[in-house]
């Protein structure tokens, strides 16, 4: 398993933005940037270089899915996990999250001070989305 | 090729399928516009009390967690309603697939040893002598288990520390009963009738002091009656003999057996 220290996250809402440094940062001892849209996101990847991204499904400008389409392709983020945060909670809206590059979904809310922990399984070597595959979703 | 003209919606289908689109997408949004706020406010009472923000002194910790143990009964209220309107206006999508039944019920038992453990309830299954015979159901497996948490949930919070929650399985006929017994207070006589209703609380013994919303029993019963299944309930008195009348609910879900193989499952 790779480690777990760089986290990289993007959220338009403020307020999430702090309980996702605090239980990131404070709780997980993880070295953390936080973004306000996805478009800060591309920019900030090559010079933080983080070990895992997590991001808001619903951004405006970029999504989160176009966010992360952009990461894939371009080569030296092409292989960072990425977590999408969605606050959708029924399977075929979750279903509708689920894109190819995607490596796991955590459903908000999320328990903030378990956050950290369970993003781990997500920096697993094979970890990413398969269609037709759940078991990589944390609700 | 000709496509009968009896194959064509009716003129008059046509435009209601347009507001039921609107009303799920609607709901869709007001239920990700609650959740967003939601996420703030149960990551910040979250953190303070589980000490992120230093420790608290003694009221305010336990503020702090009647605060988190509310917020997370909205977000469970939010899912329900949803469930709810989705349910009554019959546009939930249920994907039905044959599925053994031991299995699910093995898989819901593992994911509640945890909470019940934390009630000090000792919760199993009871294992009949012709536990090796497969039986299959046709369900959705995620909407059983939605069930199955309910019940088990429901179970728990209304036990006392050394009681136990029982689950048990029996073939009756061409169809399969899983039954969850608990060994609480019991069933109101006066809200039996009711029980299965929306927004009906199984007091005056199950006390609402437990989070419930009066929505899980209902949607159980939907979703059950969805999968071609019953819900139904008793409190006996002589299976409980010596603890006290009324002790003791036992809910039974009751599906039809299919063939494992069976494409239309």
């Amino acid at each position: 398993m790779t480690e777990l220290r760089r986290v990289l996250f993007a959220d338009d809402e403020a307020d999430i933005r702090t309980i996702l440094s605090l239980s990131l940062g404070t709780v997980g001892g993880y070295a953390i940037r936080s973004c306000t849209s996805g478009f800060e996101v591309l920019r900030e990847v090559h010079g933080f270089a983080p070990d895992l991204i997590l991001l808001d499904v619903r951004m405006p400008d970029l999504s989160g899915p176009e966010t992360l389409i952009a990461l894939r392709k371009d080569r030296s983020s092409a292989k960072i996990p990425v977590v999408f945060m969605t606050a959708q909670s029924t399977l075929a809206e979750l279903e509708q999250c689920l894109i190819p590059g995607l490596t796991g979904l955590i459903v908000k809310p999320f328990n903030p001070m378990t956050l950290a922990k369970d993003l781990l399984p997500f920096c697993a070597p094979r970890a990413s989305y398969r269609p037709g595959s759940q078991d990589i979703l944390h609700a | 090729m000709l496509a009968s003209i009896f194959d064509l919606p009716s003129p008059s289908a046509l435009p209601l399928n347009i507001p039921e689109q609107s009303t799920d997408e609607f709901l869709a949004s007001v239920a990700h516009e609650l959740r967003t706020p939601l996420t703030s406010l149960l990551g910040a009472v979250g953190l303070m009390a589980g000490g992120a923000a230093g420790s608290l002194p003694q009221g305010a910790q336990a503020l702090a967690e009647l605060a988190q143990r509310n917020g997370e009964r909205l977000s469970r209220l939010i899912d329900d309603l949803l469930d709810l309107s989705r349910l009554e206006g019959d546009r939930m999508r249920l994907t039905l697939s044959a599925q053994e039944l031991g299995s699910l019920i093995h898989e819901a038992v593992a994911q509640h040893q945890v909470i019940a453990g934390r009630h000090g309830v000792a919760l199993r299954t009871v294992e009949d002598q012709r536990a090796e015979i497969e039986r299959w159901v046709a369900v959705d497996p995620d909407r059983f288990q939605q069930v199955m948490a309910n019940l088990l949930v429901n179970a728990i919070r209304h036990s006392a520390p050394g009681d136990s929650v029982q689950v048990a399985l029996q073939e009756r006929g061409d169809r399969v009963q899983i039954s969850v017994r608990d060994q609480g207070p019991g069933i109101d006589p006066a809200i039996h009738p009711r029980l299965f209703e929306r927004f009906v609380h199984a007091s005056s013994g199950r006390s609402n002091s437990s989070g419930s919303n009066g929505l899980g029993l209902y949607l159980s019963r939907l979703l059950i009656e969805r999968m071609g299944g019953r819900i139904t309930a008793e409190s006996p008195i002589e299976h409980f003999a010596g603890t006290g009348p009324g002790r003791g609910t036992i809910f039974h879900l009751d599906l039809p057996r299919v063939e494992a193989t069976d494409p239309d499952a």
